[in-house]
């Protein structure tokens, strides 16, 4: 198991940057690129992701989330609001989604012992329409709106759905750390 | 429920999904201070968890970001360490860490043709309408000083103004503009030029007649507008001192990506620079076309 970086930087430690980029660049570049639609827009998100987590590297707290999960949770906020301040939703090249999560946590590309893989599993537990609102939302990158002209649904029907849905994937994480403690996401 | 905890859980929710409008924003946070119960990231972090399921890391950081990044880093945690001393932040010199090229100097291209008052009346409106709506938040990246002051040079390393002179003969995209002064106190006898590069990224600030500063009191600031950047966050182009009289050149320090230059604007601001203008003097302007 690694140790955690943040809270080395948190403590001001300069040299652990270094680390955090040599384990969370890819995932943060990852990130960025599917919420962005040129390189040079995500090299500029990046930029600012990661003065983010520089900043609030101390709110870090292990008995949450993983440190990868933190990591990408600093990232999206930054992402979110890039593209709020934009006035525009990202490009949104992602996947259809559900099936393609069966089969990466069935080929084993979503460790089962990580966040990822948590949430994963429990999205394969929400209710039809709950993890379709969530899919679309996350996934797609789909407004409330969108999805609701998407499934033909009340806007309001969409919000009880996704709000639905990430309770209970937060449920799930939440009851996964005790045993689980300290994860990682496989890269 | 309570009418709190629900409209905070929804805002919660708003705001992993789409993001909130900063009236919003300071809802949610009022609201939270009154919903101790509620955990502010846990719908955050899950969703985090499930977007991680649809991410391919195996393509790398690319390196020239990843240089970027890690210098953002080393000034970040120097201005932190510094401000925790409660010591002026400042004086610190970035080694410039492009290839330099071998292109011999070439001339300085005429000063453009710019009426100065006209022109310093439409950028000072479009400047100070951006300044104006400058947010309080965390948009503009941390202030990081690399300025190339007129010093003596080592043998592997040119000036400052041959540095400048290779730019002007290698770029072919270069903008020059001549500084149009304002009314401010400092630009009274100021005048120079903006060199920039949106090809190379890399440009330098000439000042002739600019007040030498003292850097323990205050300090010159650059900002950089951008078409592809909301006109609300002009670019921290970096901090940097007047160290002489007469002609001074300053390499501009972006920290992000310039697409397409609209304005450059020279502020005073506080010893270290700031993430936010107080705009209270603007000496110098360089529009654009």
């Amino acid at each position: 198991m690694q140790d955690d970086i943040l809270p080395r930087l948190g403590a001001g430690e300069s040299g652990a940057a270094e680390q955090c980029l040599d384990r969370y660049g890819s995932l943060v570049w990852s990130l960025a690129r599917r919420h962005t639609r040129t390189p040079a827009e995500a090299e500029d998100a990046v930029q600012e992701i990661f003065l983010s987590i520089w900043k609030h590297a101390d709110r870090f707290d292990p008995a949450k989330a993983s440190e990868t999960t933190f990591v990408a949770m600093v990232a999206r906020r930054r992402l979110i609001d890039l593209f709020r301040r934009k006035d525009r939703r990202p490009e949104t090249a992602f996947g259809e989604g559900e099936q393609e999560l069966v089969l990466d946590v069935a080929a084993g590309k979503i460790e089962e012992r990580t966040d990822a893989g948590l949430a994963a599993r429990a999205i394969q537990e929400l209710k039809p329409k709950e993890r379709q609102a969530v899919m679309l939302s996350i996934y797609q990158g789909m407004s409330h709106s969108e999805i609701s002209n998407h499934l033909k649904l009340p806007i309001g029907s969409v919000k009880t759905y996704i709000r639905r849905g990430l309770a209970q994937v937060r449920k799930t994480l939440q009851q996964g750390r005790d045993p689980l403690k300290k994860l990682t996401v496989a890269t | 429920m309570t009418n709190a905890v629900d409209r905070a859980t929804d805002l919660l929710v708003q705001r992993t999904t789409e993001g909130l409008d900063p009236a919003l924003e300071r809802e949610l946070t009022e609201l939270l201070t009154r919903c101790p119960e509620l955990d502010p990231e846990s719908f955050e972090l899950a969703a985090a968890a499930i977007e991680m399921t649809a991410v391919d890391t195996n393509e790398p950081l690319p390196a020239t970001l990843r240089q970027r990044v890690l210098r953002q880093a080393d000034t970040f945690f120097a201005d932190a360490a510094a401000a925790e001393d409660s010591t002026p932040v400042r004086d610190t010199v970035v080694p410039f860490e492009r290839p330099a090229t071998a292109a011999p100097a070439g001339d300085t291209p005429s000063s453009s043709s710019v009426t100065p008052w006209l022109g310093w009346l439409v950028a000072a409106a479009v400047a100070l309408a951006a300044f104006t709506l400058w947010p309080r938040a965390e948009q503009i990246s941390t202030i990081e000083a690399r300025q190339t002051a007129p010093t003596e040079p080592t043998p592997a390393q040119p000036t400052i103004a041959e540095q400048r002179a290779t730019l002007i003969a290698a770029a072919a995209d270069l903008l020059s503009i001549d500084w149009s002064s304002t009314q401010d106190p400092a630009a009274v006898e100021a005048s120079g030029q903006v060199v920039w590069s949106t090809e190379l990224q890399r440009g330098f600030m000439t000042f002739r007649g600019l007040p030498v500063n003292d850097p323990t009191v205050e300090q010159y600031q650059l900002w950089i507008f951008d078409t592809e950047q909301d006109a609300k966050y002009p670019v921290d182009g970096g901090v940097f001192d007047i160290t002489a009289a007469g002609e001074v050149i300053v390499e501009i320090d972006p920290k992000l990506r310039i697409q397409e230059p609209t304005l450059f604007a020279v502020t005073i601001e506080k010893p270290g620079g700031v993430v936010v203008s107080s705009r209270e003097r603007l000496p110098l302007l360089a529009q654009v076309g």
